[in-house]
């Protein structure tokens, strides 16, 4: 490079440090599954949801107006990377939302960690709260960890002593198995067998035969989405009817498996639309701008958005390290009326509410699915802290 | 067809000529090197540095692919794999055994030309579209390999692969520091393209390209010649891929993916097949759309189907190879 040409590019670089103004205001960038496995779940409704939370916040906070950014992760960890990279590079983003896929999630962890940027996933492997834990980030969605105890252990006290796995073979349905597994195992239940399939795969029959001839008197189905819906339909076309437990079951779910399908399921949820006055109230105005009641998922992203704008009110600022303060020391408000936290490894506590799913006649409205029956305390369904590989908890 | 014939028929000027040139370009060659390398020094004030490093790495393996295709006439449906393999072990290697950023990406050449040998002794004894097939299978049952095996991570791929430095001096996880190097890597890339076609090896591919039949008679050994071209092409596809893994920091199966292999011939056909500068071009348009166009999802895939049919039918000798043709000179 000449000399010329070397003034010309230091000239020039310094025009962009002039030009790049000092941005106030408040940046969300919603990196989500919005054409994939989890799209019906989350993904769109979830913006919906996001939107709403931000508009009940009054668009703006500390004066500043909040913005929304918006992308479609395609579930694959370099798009969702390289799209997390440019938001921080180009779009100095102040936070980074969902990332509801592990994958995904578990590329993006040291990025935002390398630019001090928060990053509130609703990605659920427990790695993103043990080897990936991080000062600045926070794990939204129960774990697999909590999913295992709130959903599988009880079953197993219950009599189901045989466990067969469907799981999705990355790095979430794996961790998914092996906290299911253990905590079958820890209560003195038996695992069969375990089968993997592809994120693409349609065809489940061959591993329903499986567990059957296996002697499996319980099927785990440690996947989400179109997955999920389709074991539930080939279930109930070869006969089989040994217990399905799901453990991202949304009502989205449910109406597309078809509830006649789902008969007897006994399972976990961390929020349901029709539980008490506040959700049937929430529920009322999400129906206004989307077409059915909202999930476990559209009330955690409007939970956790409103957290975080009151974080940020709170400290005054959009600056990380203050807002991050806050966002830990505050209570998280939840629709329902009820609270919840979030420890130092970023582990929000939340209860979870135990349900069974109403037959037919039982229902009813369109998306009236499940009746609560209990509750399982927050901190009872948190990885206890001795167990934990993050450094943040010593 | 006398040899007065073939040597009209080969679009590119013969040694004597280009060598009076600087870089050993042809003058039009060398106008449009400049111009490119005046895009590099400029482009990152105004757009992305990471995306145009992503332009830059595809660039590179399309030159790989031109290689097979423009100047040897072999179509490969299955460079992914050196490109995929390439980044896996670059990533693998700096994540896992510590490499530097030199040895890891030497690495993932090795990979690349080591995977080129074994494919090419396969595929080349085929030709036409039994080669292509033969490729595409191989390149097929990496993918399986690399969706089985553990070390590839799955669908997590190989994660937090860190940038490491240039000869322990310059830290390459600024984005400055390793957007030059890599510009510079790209010229390299194509000053070295243009040397290996225009010189006596690149003549006798060329041959071989335009009769096979004539260019055995003459006494070359044509099957050695191919598979000398496969594995310099998947050693610079595997290192292309390589550098991609370094900067993003991530190797992972869309690589390894048949998207892969149809993103270099895309790019290739839209370019310029047997252009030096084609797939420059190519990466730039075939890229661009899918970074512009990301926010509308599946339309990506529906744009890139059109773009395809209208080179096919319109340009069809990619944009590059209708301007040289139009200007009658060899770009």
């Amino acid at each position: 490079m000449s000399f010329k040409k070397k003034l010309l590019a230091a000239s020039a670089l310094t025009a962009i440090g002039l030009a790049a103004p000092a941005l106030a205001e408040v940046k969300i960038g919603y990196l989500s599954d919005l054409s994939g496995g989890s799209s019906a779940l989350t993904g769109k409704s979830s913006q919906v949801a996001i939107e709403m939370a931000i508009e009940d916040f009054g668009g703006t906070v500390n004066g500043e107006p909040i913005e929304l950014l918006v992308a479609d992760q395609l579930n694959k960890p370099d798009v969702g990377l390289g799209i997390a990279r440019e938001w921080i590079d180009v779009e100095n983003v102040d936070m980074i939302f969902s990332v509801d896929n592990s994958a995904v999630a578990l590329a993006v962890s040291p990025l935002a960690a390398e630019n001090n940027t928060m990053f509130i996933t609703g990605a659920s492997s427990t790695a993103m709260t043990n080897d990936s834990c991080q000062p600045y980030q926070v794990q939204m969605l129960m774990d697999t960890y909590g999913l295992a105890r709130a959903i599988t252990v009880p079953l197993v006290e219950d009599g189901l002593g045989n466990w067969f796995f469907i799981t999705i073979d990355y790095a979430f349905g794996h961790d998914l198995e092996a906290k299911g597994v253990d905590g079958i195992k820890s209560v003195g239940g038996n695992v069969v067998g375990t089968v993997r399939h592809s994120p693409q795969a349609t065809d489940f029959s061959a591993f329903l035969l499986e567990a059957t001839a296996k002697g499996a008197d319980t099927i785990g189905m440690a996947t989400f989405g179109p997955a999920q819906i389709a074991i539930v339909k080939q279930a109930a076309e070869f006969g089989i009817d040994l217990p399905l437990v799901p453990y991202f079951m949304s009502i989205e779910d449910i109406n597309s498996a078809g509830i006649e399908n789902l008969q007897g399921v006994r399972g976990a949820i961390q929020f349901y639309w029709d539980e008490n006055d506040a959700t049937r109230a929430f529920a009322k105005r999400f129906e206004e701008r989307y077409s059915r009641p909202p999930t476990f998922t559209n009330a955690m992203h409007y939970e956790m958005i409103t957290h975080y704008l009151k974080a940020v009110e709170a400290a005054g600022t959009d600056e990380a390290e203050a807002v991050n303060a806050k966002l830990r020391e505050m209570p998280i408000a939840l629709i329902n009326g009820a609270t919840g936290s979030i420890r130092a490894d970023g582990r929000v506590s939340r209860p979870m509410y135990t349900y069974r799913t109403k037959s037919s006649d039982e229902m009813t409205g369109k998306w009236d699915f499940l009746e609560l029956t209990g509750m399982a305390e927050g901190d009872s369904l948190l990885l206890p802290a001795e167990e934990s590989t993050c450094a943040l908890l010593k | 067809m006398t040899l007065a014939d073939m040597k009209q028929m080969t679009p590119s000027h013969p040694m004597a000529e280009t060598a009076l040139h600087p870089l050993g370009f042809s003058r039009a060659r060398f106008i449009l090197f400049v111009v490119t390398a005046l895009a590099v020094v400029i482009a990152p004030f105004v757009l992305y540095p990471i995306f145009l490093m992503k332009i830059y790495c595809f660039i590179i393996f399309a030159v790989a692919y031109n290689l097979l295709l423009g100047y040897t006439g072999l179509m490969s449906f299955g460079h992914a794999a050196f490109w995929g393999m390439g980044a896996y072990l670059t990533a693998y290697s700096a994540a896992n055994w510590g490499f530097g950023f030199e040895a890891a990406l030497l690495t993932g050449t090795v990979t690349g030309a080591a995977l080129g040998l074994i494919f090419g002794l396969v595929a080349i004894r085929r030709t036409g579209l039994y080669f292509a097939m033969i490729t595409l299978a191989l390149a097929q049952m990496v993918y399986f390999i690399c969706l089985q095996s553990p070390f590839t991570g799955g669908e997590d791929g190989v994660q937090g692969v860190p940038r490491g430095s240039l000869l322990g001096l310059v830290d390459l996880n600024n984005d400055w520091n390793l957007y030059w190097l890599v510009g510079t890597i790209l010229l390299g890339t194509i000053i070295l393209s243009n040397r290996v076609v225009h010189s006596p090896f690149g003549q006798v591919l060329r041959a071989i390209r335009n009769n096979p039949a004539r260019a055995k008679s003459l006494g070359y050994n044509v099957d050695r010649y191919k598979l000398c071209a496969f594995v310099m092409s998947a050693a610079l596809a595997g290192f292309a891929g390589g550098l991609k893994a370094i900067i993003f920091q991530i190797a992972t199966l869309t690589d390894v993916s048949t998207v892969a292999s149809t993103e270099a011939v895309l790019i290739t056909l839209v370019g310029g097949i047997g252009t030096i500068f084609g797939p420059a071009v190519g990466s730039i348009i075939v890229l661009s759309l899918e970074h512009y166009l990301a926010p509308f999802g599946p339309w990506v895939m529906f744009t890139q189907g059109v773009v395809f049919v209208f080179f096919v039918l319109v340009f069809r000798k990619g944009l590059l190879g209708e301007f040289q043709s139009y200007f009658k000179t060899s770009l």
